[in-house]
């Protein structure tokens, strides 16, 4: 799947939209996610390590 | 773990890494099942049974379980549940556009419980439609660059293709080409 457009998320809000990304991924009936974020990989890496 | 014994931490981890798997599995069993009631038990013929059990062998399925996962898939285990495919769609934190494909034997079960974690993550789920134009399918063909020359994938690239990257197949190359992450 490929997004249309993009979404640029503020860094505050990167935290919470990983949560929720990741909790759908690990939900036992969820085959796939996609999502239209748009992040700096080192912004990425800055909230994972937060 | 208690460090006294190797063993106990070894099987503490093994627990971790078996139900880890288990939960793998079965997710990868119910995409077989579906693509085989979809499009009949012969990978041959169904391209999505033939990429789903690639998948499974990639994952370490063991062959009985995707022998099994075909057999439910084409109605020969008669006591399968019916499994479907949902798409939910919703939104994120900063109105992020997410799709999820779930595979359920109960919508409403799976329903509730998808809406609760978008919810809890400060997410809305939304109408079916509401997010699904956001995203078109794609897929990935592989073709060898030494018996393909640019000029021959022009066909492809008029027909729609987008720029095809050139390079050698790494690690992963071909697996869930359509994930975003």
């Amino acid at each position: 799947m490929r997004p249309s457009n993009r979404v640029e998320v503020d860094e505050g809000q990167v935290g919470s939209l990983m949560r929720l990304i990741e909790a759908l991924e690990e939900h036992d009936d969820v085959n796939a996610v996609h999502a239209n974020f748009d992040v700096d990989a080192d912004v990425l890496e800055r909230v994972a390590a937060a | 773990m208690s460090g006294h014994s190797k063993w106990a931490s070894i099987k503490h981890k093994k627990a971790v890494t078996d139900q880890r798997r288990g939960a793998e599995f079965t997710k990868l069993a119910r995409a077989i099942q579906v693509s085989a009631r979809e499009g009949g038990g012969d990978p041959a013929s169904n391209a999505s049974l033939a990429n789903a059990i690639q998948k499974a062998k990639d994952g370490g399925m063991p062959k009985q379980n995707i022998e099994r996962a075909i057999a439910k898939g084409t109605g020969a285990d008669t006591d399968a549940d019916a499994i479907e495919t949902v798409l939910y769609e919703g939104y994120g934190p900063g109105g992020v556009a997410i799709l999820a494909e779930a595979l359920t034997d109960n919508r409403n079960r799976t329903g509730s419980e998808i809406r609760n974690i978008f919810s809890r993550s400060g997410g809305s789920l939304g109408e079916p439609g509401s997010v699904a134009w956001v995203f078109e399918k794609k897929g990935v063909i592989v073709v060898d660059s030494a018996r393909a020359s640019e000029d021959d994938l022009m066909v492809a690239i008029d027909a729609g293709a987008r720029r095809p990257p050139v390079g050698s197949l790494g690690a992963g190359a071909g697996r869930h080409p359509d994930r975003l992450r």
